[in-house]
């Protein structure tokens, strides 16, 4: 369905955008996941066809957004991270708009009012847009980005500024469209993207450093995870013996926790379940488990890791 | 593999951006070539869809017999500074030259065109043509040659007409109004008034008085230039009035003038006024009607050869003008301008010459009323009726009132005349560059009936450049437009405050 | 395109600008009318759209100063460009909308002048060039102004910077006059747009004028374009 072939974006000697290939098929539910300014808003202005990227291609249902920029756009409803209304103009009347801007032929009463009541804006419709709330304001540009009923939906970081009841109506709301739709969001809310979707793309400093389905992502991308222990014992014996146990790849004390117990951070590599070893050994050792739990599987951790891996490799690149 | 890449983005970026930026220079190029070509080729060419409407003027016919008197035995010569083709396409010259041409086919063999570039000094032939001779009139005054200039010659005489007040050029054959815009053309009397003028004997010179505050009145001394008048002003306090002068001018004074005592050896201004009108000279005096109150002396002297004023004003009123086409009803409701008729004392001679435009009369505005005097002749009247029905005041009888006349003063050395009109509006600019009203024909069978100047152009079209003047439009009325003019904005902007102010509360 | 003019032409009437520029044309232009015609006695069709021109001068950059100043400001382009709309499309609908605030007002004003018609032969085909060469001129007056607003975001700049640009274009025609060498003011004089409403006035219809000012009108357009167009490419 959308497809971003090796998109460059450059403005002087600074590259937003580097390199960024993906496909997105029919009907997925995608999240651009990466840290403020990683390139997020700027790819999908390049697939919305607002920003024209400096090489590279963006194919939208087989169509190069550049040969054919009437039609894509047509197939594409985006909501930018700030709504584009018009504050002087009624819920209403901004949605005409839109309609004809969109060129839509659906019958129109009734699939402005289908919108309007799927975004909950019925009962502010002949309200001025600017006397409305940011969470108001919100639900408009939503109903704007599901005009014409497009067959690709672009949110860009929908629910900053939402307070929390707002945040979960949005996120449904995506849920459900995402069902007879494609949709994409961005967002720099790791608990959103794992929370809303199926699949996740991270971006940091223009590049993607992870490109997996969200479930899979905390299995396959390190491939190896980590455990987190609490044990009695003197600190060094204690991270020498845990180092000695095949599959461990790395021991970290984090500094003592409860009187005498020392919180442990154990990588393993790939495959290797090292539980039963911890155990084996502390019983061996007398070292009393005062908590063992897996830690830094969550997707946090993992992004965490990802995006200061890239900032590295980036920062040696330069050096 | 990915630096290469890199850098052939680079290199498209660039490329797009340098062939986008030439594009665009390239079509503004274009366009302001395309743009200065057009525009060359207009000025060649005349690529106008419509055209106004200058080609279609014709002599008027009231100069078909003008030059029957000399025709067959004088020869004038008519030089244009400008290429024929070049002057056929000068907006204001290519109405000169047309009406040059036809008077020069009217009378084949007496008048004869000539165009010089004064660039080259050759004419259209190639000879070459010294222009120099012309730079000094026949006063001694310098005189400047420019594209635009206009010399007109016979064996006697030149004058050369250089218009150097407007940009336009040629607007000596052109009315102006009080603004300085063209407002009618006037070829065929300038042209006609020149041709004469270098034909004739002698030239007069008309003397205007300064030092009583007296107006400048430049449209009379366009018709004093035409009627062949040298124009010149005298401080009567310190010059005697030369030989030369064909006429004086007393053009609406505000202070007195000086009597001077009687006996004392010093000649007073009075002294040489009357000395000059009991020698056969002619006076022109244009008035404010409040003759009495503010000048004595002057009115002392009128008086003296039977000119007298009424002591009230025919009529007051607000300071607009108001133009009335209907001499019947002569005055307006304010009471103001109005149109005259000429008199039936005044002789059929001088009725004829006035005759093409007697049905809309002469213009005069606030004027006073001249009273009856065996030696004064009446020339322009009013009834009292109109007065009194159009609200102006000081109607006080029945009967026709004048408003203005000329007196004959029969002295040792011939008859002079003296010319009253208690109003200064007849020879007002707008007045006289009118095309309805007769005050330029008028003016001109004064000069020509009384003054013993030449033969005038007058009966000649006045061509209307801009549109007409309004007319019957009364103040009231007027006020009327504009409050409907004023209400529509103003309901706007009261419904705009309503319902923006609803609409922002939404 | 017809969405955006639409919108554009609603927003004039639901915001105060509209109404701004209607009120002040109309009440200067009826003041500009009566002082010439009816005050000076005279039924000159020319004095009036001489003012008139000059006078929408200023009154144009404020019809034009919002056009994209205030479509950037508050982030609205985002929507139009990402909206199936040409960005020839969407200029033109602005463009379209504004020319149309300005040609109802002015012929709104230029029937002042069937008042007149009792009172003097009022020449309609000179009325009728006069209005024509206003309306050309203020094409190109409206397309100069959009293309200063889609330069900035500020509309007081975009206003100002119209009015001073048309401004100069003026003096620059008048002065022409003061120049003495014929190639400078015959430069001057093709690309001047007083110098032509001049021989419109004449009640010279003439098509080399009526070239230029479509053509100047056309370049400011392809101008505007050219700033979205790149202001896409470079970010």
């Amino acid at each position: 369905m959308i497809q971003a072939e090796h998109l460059v974006k450059r403005y002087g000697s600074n590259y937003a955008l580097n390199d960024i290939s993906f496909t997105i098929g029919d009907g997925e539910i995608v999240g651009l996941l990466g840290p403020n300014g990683a390139g997020k808003s700027t790819a999908m202005n390049i697939l919305t066809g607002y920003l024209a990227p400096t090489s590279g291609r963006a194919l939208v249902d087989g169509r190069d957004i550049s040969e054919y920029p009437a039609e894509v756009k047509r197939m594409i409803g985006f909501l930018p991270e700030q709504p584009p209304v018009y504050p002087d103009m009624t819920v209403k009347e901004y949605l005409d708009f839109v309609y004809d801007l969109k060129g839509c032929t659906l019958p129109r009463e009734a699939h402005l009012s289908e919108i309007m009541g799927v975004t909950r804006t019925q009962d502010v419709k002949n309200r001025l847009i600017g006397n409305l709330s940011k969470g108001y304001r919100q639900r408009v540009g939503i109903a704007e980005a599901l005009v014409g009923d497009p067959k690709i939906i672009i949110f860009d970081e929908p629910t900053v500024g939402l307070d929390p009841k707002q945040i979960l109506e949005v996120r449904n709301l995506m849920r459900t469209l995402a069902k007879k739709h494609t949709v994409i969001l961005s967002t720099h809310i790791l608990a959103e993207a794992q929370a809303v979707c199926e699949r996740i793309i991270i971006i940091n400093r223009g590049k993607i450093v992870a490109d997996a389905k969200t479930d899979e992502m905390t299995r396959t991308i390190e491939g190896g995870y980590r455990l987190e222990v609490k044990i009695l014992g003197p600190e060094k014996e204690v991270a020498a013996a845990l180092g000695k146990i095949s599959g461990v790849s790395a021991v970290e004390s984090t500094g003592e926790r409860d009187a005498g117990a020392y919180r442990f951070l154990i990588d393993s590599k790939a495959g290797a379940d090292i539980r039963r070893d911890v155990f084996r050994l502390c019983a061996e050792k007398n070292y009393p488990i005062f908590g063992m739990s897996a830690a830094g599987t969550d997707l946090e951790s993992v992004f965490i890791r990802l995006v200061d891996k890239s900032d590295a490799a980036a920062r040696g690149a330069k050096a | 593999m990915k630096k290469d890449f890199l850098k052939k983005a680079k290199s498209t970026v660039e490329s797009r951006r340098f062939s986008m930026t030439t594009i665009t220079v390239l079509v503004i190029a274009l366009a302001m070539f395309v743009n200065a070509l057009l525009y060359a080729l207009d000025e060649k060419v005349g690529l106008s869809v419509i055209r106004p409407s200058s080609s279609e003027i014709t002599l008027s016919g009231a100069t078909d017999t003008y030059f029957d008197d000399v025709k067959d035995l004088r020869h004038v010569t008519l030089t244009f500074c400008m290429p024929e083709d070049e002057l056929s396409s000068h907006t204001t010259g290519a109405y000169v030259l047309r009406t040059a041409k036809q008077l020069a086919e009217r009378y084949p063999g007496f008048i004869t065109l000539r165009f010089v570039n004064i660039i080259t000094k050759r004419d259209a032939d190639g000879n070459a043509v010294d222009l120099t001779r012309y730079q000094t009139d026949e006063t001694g005054e310098e005189v400047s040659i420019t594209k635009t200039t206009v010399i007109f010659e016979s064996t006697r005489h030149f004058r050369v007409l250089t218009d150097t007040y407007s940009t336009a050029g040629f607007a000596d054959f052109f009315t102006l109004n009080s603004s300085g815009k063209l407002v009618a053309y006037n070829g065929e009397e300038v042209l006609a008034a020149m041709i004469r003028f270098v034909l004739a004997d002698e030239h007069k010179t008309a003397y205007f008085t300064n030092y009583h505050g007296e107006t400048a009145d430049l449209a009379l001394r366009t018709v004093l230039a035409t009627a062949g008048y040298y124009i010149k002003d005298i401080d009567l306090r310190e010059n005697e009035i030369p030989d030369d002068a064909g006429l004086v001018l007393i053009s609406a004074p505000q202070s007195d003038f000086e009597q001077g005592a009687a006996g004392s050896g010093v000649r007073s201004e009075i002294d040489r006024l009357s000395d000059y009108v009991e020698n056969g000279g002619n006076l022109y005096v244009a008035l404010h009607s409040y003759l009495k109150r503010d000048l004595p002396v002057f009115g002392a002297f009128l008086e003296k050869y039977g000119l007298r004023v009424a002591t009230t004003d025919l009529t007051g009123g607000q300071t607009v003008q108001n133009i009335v086409k209907d001499a019947d009803r002569a005055i307006t409701t304010d009471g103001f301008t109005f149109s005259a008729r000429l008199s039936g004392e005044a002789g059929d001679d001088f009725l004829s010459r006035v005759g093409r435009y007697s049905e809309n009369g002469v213009l005069v505005a606030h004027t006073g009323r001249i009273l009856p005097a065996d030696n004064v002749t009446p020339l322009l009247v009013t009834s009292s009726a109109a007065v009194t029905e159009a609200g102006g005041a000081g109607a006080d009888g029945a009967g026709s009132y004048t408003v203005a006349a000329v007196a004959a003063v029969d002295g040792a050395g011939g008859t002079g005349h003296i010319f009253l009109s208690p109003s200064i509006y007849l020879s007002a600019s707008d007045a006289l560059t009118s095309t309805k009203y007769a005050n330029r024909d008028f003016l001109f069978s004064l000069f020509e009936s009384y003054f013993g100047a030449g033969k005038m152009p007058y009966g000649t079209t006045l061509v209307n450049l801009s549109a007409d003047l309004l007319e019957n439009l009364t103040m009231q009325t007027a006020k009327i437009y504009t409050a409907i003019i004023a209400v529509i904005p103003a309901a706007l902007c009261v419904f705009a405050v309503i319902y923006l102010y609803r609409r922002k509360n939404r | 395109m017809l969405a955006i003019y639409k919108k554009e032409l609603r927003t004039y009437f639901t915001s105060a600008i509209g109404y701004v520029f209607l009120v002040i044309f109309l009440a200067v232009g009826g003041a500009i009318f009566c002082l010439t015609t009816m005050y000076s006695m005279s039924a000159s069709v020319t004095n009036f759209y001489t003012y008139m021109m000059l006078f929408s001068a200023v009154m144009l950059p404020i019809l034009t100063m919002k056009s994209f100043s205030e479509e950037r400001k508050i982030r609205t382009e985002q929507l139009l460009l990402t909206s199936p709309v040409s960005l020839t499309g969407m200029v033109l609908g602005k463009f379209l909308a504004a020319f149309t605030m300005f040609a109802g007002a002015l012929v709104v004003c230029s029937l002042y002048f069937l008042f007149l018609t009792p009172y003097a032969a009022i020449k309609f085909s000179l009325l009728f060039c006069n209005l024509i060469a206003l309306l050309l001129v203020g094409m190109t007056f409206i397309a100069i102004g959009m293309f200063v607003s889609s330069l900035t975001e500020n509309q007081l700049a975009a206003a100002v910077g119209t009015m001073a640009i048309l401004l100069v274009l003026l003096a620059v025609g008048l002065l022409n006059q003061l120049i003495g060498a014929y190639w400078l003011r015959f430069l001057i004089g093709s690309i001047s747009i007083f110098t032509r409403f001049q021989t419109f006035t004449n009640g010279y219809f003439d098509l080399a004028s009526l070239f230029y000012y479509l053509s100047v009108c056309a370049v400011f357009l392809y101008l505007t374009v050219r700033v979205y167009d790149r202001r896409r490419h470079n970010g």
